[in-house]
């Protein structure tokens, strides 16, 4: 760096200004790095998503009609409606703002339930995992079988597992906990079915996270226990003041994951295992958005500004999360 | 003392993992118990033991299946994606993580937020996309559609990929990068040869996320792929279980078939962490 | 000199990264070079002059079921005029109806599409159909049944006024009298099925339907005390199976047409008596116990697998349920079939249903051989097709078959004898909006499980039904 600099003041004066330009350059060329990633992103990622921005203040019904490059909303399939969207969902109709503000609490539970989950079940198995047990490739290899499990068996298993006579019931009864059993289905019970699809999803992102974890381990110095034993530390101080606070960075990227799994796929999960209900009660942001874009009423202007508003709503928890994060650092 | 404790820990950490690893491949084990019983045996029993074993189901799907066919396009696209995913994502890991250049985080958070963006929206403004860019259509060819089922998934797979490895390079003390500076390295130098080899784990955690996920990837394929001799196996699976109607021992055998070669790699891949284990437990 | 070396290295990045994609497949070039042009105009272009053996026509469903029918209609299509027909299936609805729109966009549409009767006029007007007002003439309207073609697949008036009023519909530009697709299936729900050999056991009479509702939860209370099985089951995980397979029925006979068209369209309430005893009759069968377990998890076709297996006494379903029961091994001796019986003091005593039009199939302009695709949607729908078509799935037409065993199978005969032509759904003027489909779905869930009184059900219906009609323009 300081070498180039001499030269760019020692240089004679015609080549002095391709010089500053060559140094501006330079300052930047990390951006070289970044370019595939950047030019992929603007086509793949922000176009589409400036399009369904767009298409939030219109109606129209997705066959024809509108588009984006060049811009076109031919009437009648299409026409524009402002905030009409927005405030069908947010307040306009009493019925759809009434389902869209309690799939918002939904999804809520499911974020906190879902993250806070994977995180506590998923760190004390990387943690065992790491400490060298007897049979750990078997162990490893069985906890990450989830990972590879076909998602249609998936959702018919833990369907079984769920009925008035299935696994779960039966394992209770076993224990002699058969009095909390659900008696019409661990589905089939509205304040019981989000809890048991929040149950699904821990299970199916707990592996990916053990592997966040167990990569997140090995860069961890063993000197650092040593030192700490020296001093007295118990294993539990290890985990409190080493463990957790070095596996921070991995426990964000777990965060964002599983936050990202909610968003993008558990709308699969809960669309096939209790189709929102019983009674609308695992009806969230994701099915809704999914109903409207592609269910019997279609309105994917209405699907797009919900997705928005999920997404601002998102954004808004992720960077309070992000800071609370970087704060304890 | 010290020994006595760790044993303790040991068991304690042994029975976790024996009890978490039971609720996390009994479907699994439902999946293989189904494919050897009985259509009506899988709806009305509830034993993992079937009745009858029946091998017949898994070679007549085999052979439905055309497996080889099928595998191969598979294999394609998995392979293109996954080696787009890392090959684009270190690159811009380690520019995040290890160059400035104007706009660097605000770039980065943009490629965050795209996490948080619901995928069903974009479907459509993607598909018209690939139209209008001529992957897709009535004239297009594999070749073409591939590039189109792939380059999305790419982009789908980056945010993740890009947070790992960009994390990963962070972590990294900085003097590694200054001394092959000072030793007249270049940045691309530095990442080809310094960085990018100390990131076999991030490489490995990456693809094997990916290889999973493109591999049983559905939707997408779906929408993109019209012409049945381009279908990947998911998709071929679940055409040949929609002429079937719900043989829930044909569908669990084809899905058993489709997963083999990724449970292969799964395996292979494994390799990577155990030796970063075992060094880890050495020095512990 | 090293800033310019690094610069240049740096340069051969993207240079690597385009041969590494050349490599495995990607496009080399970038994608602002792709022909776009090109492939706009290739899906404009006419049809080229193949001989007929050349033309393979296209065909998308959303019923898995139908596809052996189709191909096995497909199969004489090409015996007769040397053209084959591909039928693919794409199910759940939901990816049935993704793909479609996907493939709207991509100019990737099939030559032949199988869509919901009376809900394709919005694909119509985006113009992804092609018109086929004039082609259906007399005659070949003449092969279907009533109340199909000429109700469903035609605008009516009624239809036109609504949709130019609603400011939510998208099809403002279709006339009265255009018409897209024809129909190809029929048929109805608010039929019961009993299993007759439960009812046996539990020393019922297994020949002879109840009468009234009342006598009908008798029946499921005996069947429970005496041998232990579920009453009721149907797929009530589905929001608007028990709502429009159990609820209308009922409702209709309960109300009687017309006050059961105002209390849809907004015109009177769900308060009124003749709906609250129906909403009581749901909540008994729930206070009752007389559900399936789990019944609030059970979709249609576990419900039906339920059923055949003997678990219940009663499953709730349509014309369409007979063959999936066949299926799964049972006979058709052992099912009783009737439809939902009225409650005592009902303003109808018996409730008769006919046929509606259920699937319509149209041929789409991206097609490049629409008129072939016509002559196809003509074969299909003649009698004798229609009836092989019938024979192989077990399902009722929209096409007039003849009601010979031998041609279209036993099922399909019994299916088509308990049709009337004089229901009182075929004359309704009733709308469902869509406020009202969604509030009912969950209030009726609520009131299997008990969770809600038949007070809170009937408030939120109600709510539902006045924010519907304000939304949809007001009531007409």
């Amino acid at each position: 760096m300081r070498q180039a600099k001499l030269r760019t003041t020692q240089a004679a004066a015609p080549v002095r200004k391709r010089s500053r330009w060559l140094a501006v350059a330079h300052a930047n060329s990390g951006v070289l790095f970044v370019l595939p990633a950047v030019l992929l992103f603007l086509v793949f990622g922000l176009y589409p998503v400036i399009y369904s921005f767009v298409l939030s203040f219109f109606r129209w019904n997705g066959f024809s009609g509108f588009s984006i490059l060049p811009f076109a909303c031919v009437a009648p399939t299409c026409s524009f409606v402002g905030f009409d969207n927005f405030k069908e969902f947010l307040f306009a109709n009493p019925i759809t703002a009434g389902m869209f503000r309690q799939a918002i609490w939904r999804d809520m539970f499911l974020l906190t339930t879902v993250t806070g989950g994977t995180i506590v079940l998923a760190l004390p198995i990387a943690l065992a995992l790491n400490q060298g047990v007897r049979g750990q490739s078997l162990f490893r290899m069985l906890i990450m079988l989830p990972m590879v499990t076909a998602g249609i068996a998936v959702y018919y298993v833990w369907t079984f597992i769920y009925q008035p006579d299935g696994l779960l019931n039966s394992v209770l009864q076993m224990v002699g906990l058969g009095a909390i059993g659900a008696k019409q289905g661990w589905l089939g019970t509205s304040s019981l079915a989000l809890p048991s699809v929040a149950v699904v999803l821990i299970w199916s992102s707990v592996p990916a996270a053990v592997i966040f974890y167990l990569a997140g381990l090995q860069t961890i110095n063993a000197e650092l226990y040593e030192a700490a034993r020296l001093d007295g530390a118990n294993s539990w101080h290890l985990l409190l003041h080493i463990t957790w606070p070095l596996l921070l960075p991995i426990t964000i990227i777990i965060v964002i994951s599983t936050l990202n799994a909610i968003i993008q796929s558990s709308y699969q999960t809960i669309y096939l295992m209790t189709n929102g209900g019983p009674a609308g009660s695992t009806t969230t942001t994701g099915l809704m958005v999914f109903n409207y874009g592609f269910g019997d009423q279609r309105d994917l202007g209405v699907a797009s500004a919900m997705a928005w508003m999920l997404f601002l709503a998102l954004a808004v928890i992720t960077m309070v999360n992000l800071r609370v994060f970087r704060s304890r650092t | 003392m010290p020994l006595a404790r760790r044993n303790i820990s040991s068991i304690v950490a042994f029975v976790l993992l024996a009890l978490y690893a039971l609720a996390s491949c009994y479907p699994f084990l439902w999946m293989i118990s189904a494919a050897l019983k009985s259509n009506q045996e899988v709806l009305i029993s509830r034993s993992l033991i079937p009745q009858v074993l029946r091998f017949d189901i898994l070679t007549e799907t085999w052979n439905k299946l055309e497996f080889w066919t099928y595998f191969v396009n598979s294999t394609v696209i998995t392979l293109c994606s996954v080696v787009g995913i890392v090959f684009i994502y270190s690159l811009a890991g380690y520019g995040f993580a290890k160059t400035h250049f104007w706009g660097r985080d605000a770039l980065f958070l943009g490629f965050v937020a795209l996490l948080l963006i619901p995928s069903v929206t974009v479907l459509i403004p993607l598909v018209q996309l690939l139209r209008s860019l001529g992957f897709i259509g009535r004239e297009a060819t594999q070749f073409s559609t591939y590039s189109g089922v792939v380059l999305p998934i790419i982009n789908g797979a980056g945010p993740l990929a890009l947070f790992l490895f960009r994390n990963f390079f962070r972590e990294m003390p900085h003097d590694l990068h200054d001394a092959a500076r000072v030793d007249g390295c270049s940045e691309a130098g530095i990442y080809a040869r310094i960085y990018l080899p100390l990131a076999t784990p991030v490489i490995a955690t990456v693809s094997i996320l990916n290889i999973i996920g493109v591999w049983n990837a559905f939707i997408w394929p779906s929408i993109v792929i019209n012409k049945d001799a381009w279908f990947t196996l998911p998709l071929k699976l679940k055409d040949l279980d929609l002429q079937l109607v719900t043989q829930w021992n044909v569908r669990m055998a084809g899905s058993l078939i489709t997963l083999v070669p990724v449970i292969i790699v799964f395996l292979l891949l494994q390799r990577y962490y155990i030796r970063g284990l075992t060094a880890g437990a050495i020095k512990g | 000199m090293s800033a310019m070396k690094r610069l240049s290295g740096l340069t051969v990045l993207p240079t690597l990264l385009s041969l590494a994609l050349a490599a495995c497949g990607a496009p080399a070039t970038s994608p602002s070079n792709a022909p776009a042009e090109s492939s706009v105009n290739s899906t404009a272009a006419p049809a080229a002059n193949t001989s007929a053996s050349d033309i393979e026509l296209t065909m998308w469903t959303w019923k898995v079921a139908h596809v052996p029918g189709l191909e096995a209609v497909a199969k004489n299509f090409e015996a007769e005029t040397g053209i084959k027909v591909a039928v693919s299936a794409y199910n759940p609805d939901e990816a049935y109806r993704t793909k479609i729109t996907t493939g709207a966009q991509s100019g990737d549409l099939p030559d032949i599409l199988a869509y919901w009767s009376a809900s394709q006029f919005d694909l119509a007007q985006s113009g992804q159909l092609v018109e086929l007002t004039d082609q259906v003439d007399a005659s070949w309207q003449g092969n279907f049944l009533a109340g199909t073609y000429d109700t469903k697949s035609v605008i009516s008036q009624t239809q036109y006024d609504t949709c130019q009023k609603d400011p939510k519909c998208t099809s403002k530009d279709l006339q009265v009298g255009q018409s897209f697709s024809v129909p190809m299936l029929a048929g109805t729900s608010g039929f019961v099925f009993a299993n007759k050999e439960l009812l046996t056991k539990a020393g019922l009479d297994p020949n002879t339907p109840p009468k009234t509702a009342e006598e009908w939860l008798t029946m499921m209370q005996t069947v429970k005390e005496k041998t232990g099985q579920a009453g009721l089951v149907t797929g009530a995980q589905n929001a608007d199976v028990t709502h429009f397979w159990l609820f209308q029925p009922l409702l209709m006979t309960s109300c009687g047409q017309e006050t059961y068209d105002a209390i849809y369209n907004g015109k009177d309430s769900f308060t009124n008596p003749c709906a609250q005893k129906v909403f009581s009759f749901i909540e008994q069968i729930g206070k009752n116990e007389l559900w399936l377990p789990g019944i609030l998890q059970t979709n249609i076709d576990p419900a039906d697998v339920a059923f055949a297996q003997g678990k219940a006494a009663f499953d709730i379903g349509g014309t369409y349920s007979l063959s999936f029961f066949l299926q799964q091994g049972m006979s058709a001796d052992n099912i009783l079939s009737f439809a939902v019986p009225p409650l005592s003091g009902a303003a109808l005593s018996t409730l008769e249903l006919g046929a509606s039009p259920l699937i319509d199939v149209g041929v789409t302009t991206a097609s490049t051989h629409q008129a072939e695709a016509v002559e196809f949607l003509k074969f299909i729908t003649t009698p004798e097709q229609a009836a092989v078509f019938a024979k192989t799935v077990g399902d009722v037409p929209a096409v007039k078959i003849p009601a010979d065993a031998a041609q279209v199978g036993t099922a399909v005969v019994g299916l088509v004898g308990a049709l009337s032509d004089t229901s009182p759904f075929s004359t309704s003027k009733a709308q469902v909006v869509p406020e009202t489909q969604k509030a009912m779905g969950i209030g009726l869930q609520q009131l299997i499980a008990g969770e809600a009184t038949v007070a809170a059900v009937t408030a939120q219906a109600e709510e539902a039904n006045t924010a519907g009609w304000v939304a949809k323009g007001g009531v007409q």
